[in-house]
């Protein structure tokens, strides 16, 4: 269960005081999470683990920089993910996403439901792993995370539509790669 | 084939309905158009099924290391000792003097105030009637004619005196390297006829004056 925001306030009050046991206090509630986020972004443990510890020594450092205009986990995300990132492009060539510079398309070309029961989802975890990092990440931001769609944009630093557009994208890709597992 | 636009729009946030984290205005726009909508609705439970199997792929985590939280303190600790070392040596000394511990400001307190009454004592009590002055005598604000003099190679201090003190001037600079003196002939301007005298007097003053000029 997410900490009340009050709580994170206080939190984060005392830890821009210098407070070490506020900090472990919130350490204990994100970092499983930042972690989790982490490891599903650049995919090694080890790495994550560093990661989270850069982003958790992060939140120390600018505690006092953070005006409550958001949640506390939209912050910490945001800050998780440019970790992340910053990460990748130090070991991979940069990648632009196509439909970044589309315009939203017609939810309607996508309207042929998807059929998925209990029995598909090994099918469906397949069809997920094939997804593009930007795809996967809104996903899970959503689905696993629980933000709503203005705080993936804020944690992504993308407009909302983009949002939207990412996963209408992911969830086209996932219908399709689910009606080619079930052709025979 | 074209659908319209609530259709698009609801079908488009249906990801955030099923997460419960839309606002009430578009949580009642997805509402009202999926009780006339079965696609969506079909669509919903699609997203659902998705919902659950990314929240058992996110729980499949490799094991988090013991030692995390001691790494990220030892961090924290590292950045805060830099930060106070990377900080310049007066802008500590200053940070200390400008927020003195306790006992420190009472100290600087309780000596500023015993200062301030042995000068206010030494004032009203030992400072009266006291005057003084200093061995040159009168410092040089006032201001006259100035020559430029050379003194006789053996001459005596005695001599130079009287001569001085005879034609009312007095040494206000020197000696040189090459033994010059500048001296004034205080309350005296040049246009004075007493100047030409006293010029005329010093020229004359046998083994004491080699020379002497007016200052340029």
């Amino acid at each position: 269960m997410s900490p009340s925001p009050d709580r994170e306030r206080e939190w984060l009050r005392r830890i821009n005081g210098g407070d070490r046991s506020a900090f472990e206090e919130l350490y204990h509630a994100y970092h499983r999470r930042v972690f989790g986020y982490l490891f599903r972004m650049v995919g090694s443990g080890d790495r994550a683990d560093e990661l989270a510890s850069d982003v958790l020594l992060e939140v120390w450092k600018s505690a006092g920089k953070f005006k409550g205009e958001s949640r506390l986990s939209t912050w910490i995300f945001g800050i998780a993910r440019y970790k992340a990132l910053s990460s990748m492009r130090r070991s991979e060539p940069a990648t632009v996403e196509v439909e970044e510079i589309q315009n939203v398309p017609d939810a309607g070309e996508a309207q042929d439901a998807m059929l998925i029961t209990a029995d598909m989802k090994h099918a469906v975890r397949s069809a997920l792993a094939a997804l593009s990092p930007q795809h996967r990440e809104v996903m899970e931001l959503t689905f696993y995370e629980g933000f709503s769609y203005p705080e993936i944009a804020e944690i992504v630093k993308c407009p909302v539509n983009t949002v939207k557009t990412r996963m209408f994208h992911a969830r086209k890709q996932l219908r399709e790669r689910l009606e080619a597992l079930e052709t025979p | 084939m074209t659908r319209d636009l609530s259709h698009t729009t609801a079908n488009e946030l249906l990801p955030w309905y099923a997460n419960n984290t839309l606002s009430s205005p578009d949580r009642d726009l997805v509402e009202r158009h999926l009780s006339g909508c079965a696609i969506c609705r079909q669509e919903l439970e699609s997203l659902r099924v998705i919902s659950n199997v990314i929240a058992e792929n996110a729980e499949d985590l490799p094991p988090v290391r013991a030692s995390s939280l001691s790494r990220t303190l030892a961090a924290i600790d590292e950045f805060e000792g830099t930060k106070a070392s990377a900080s310049p040596f007066w802008n500590r000394w200053f940070a200390n003097i400008w927020t003195p511990s306790v006992p420190v400001a009472r100290f600087a307190l309780a000596a500023q105030f015993a200062l301030i009454v042995a000068l206010g004592t030494f004032l009203l009590i030992g400072g009266r009637d006291r005057s003084f002055t200093t061995l040159s005598g009168p410092s040089g604000s006032e201001t006259g004619v100035r020559l430029t003099v050379a003194f006789e190679p053996g001459v005596t201090e005695e001599a130079m005196r009287r001569v001085l003190l005879e034609s009312g001037a007095r040494i206000v600079s020197g000696p040189s390297a090459l033994g010059i003196y500048i001296v004034e002939l205080t309350g005296k301007t040049e246009e004075d006829v007493a100047v030409t005298a006293t010029i005329d007097r010093l020229r004359n003053s046998p083994g004491v004056i080699r020379f002497v000029e007016l200052e340029p």
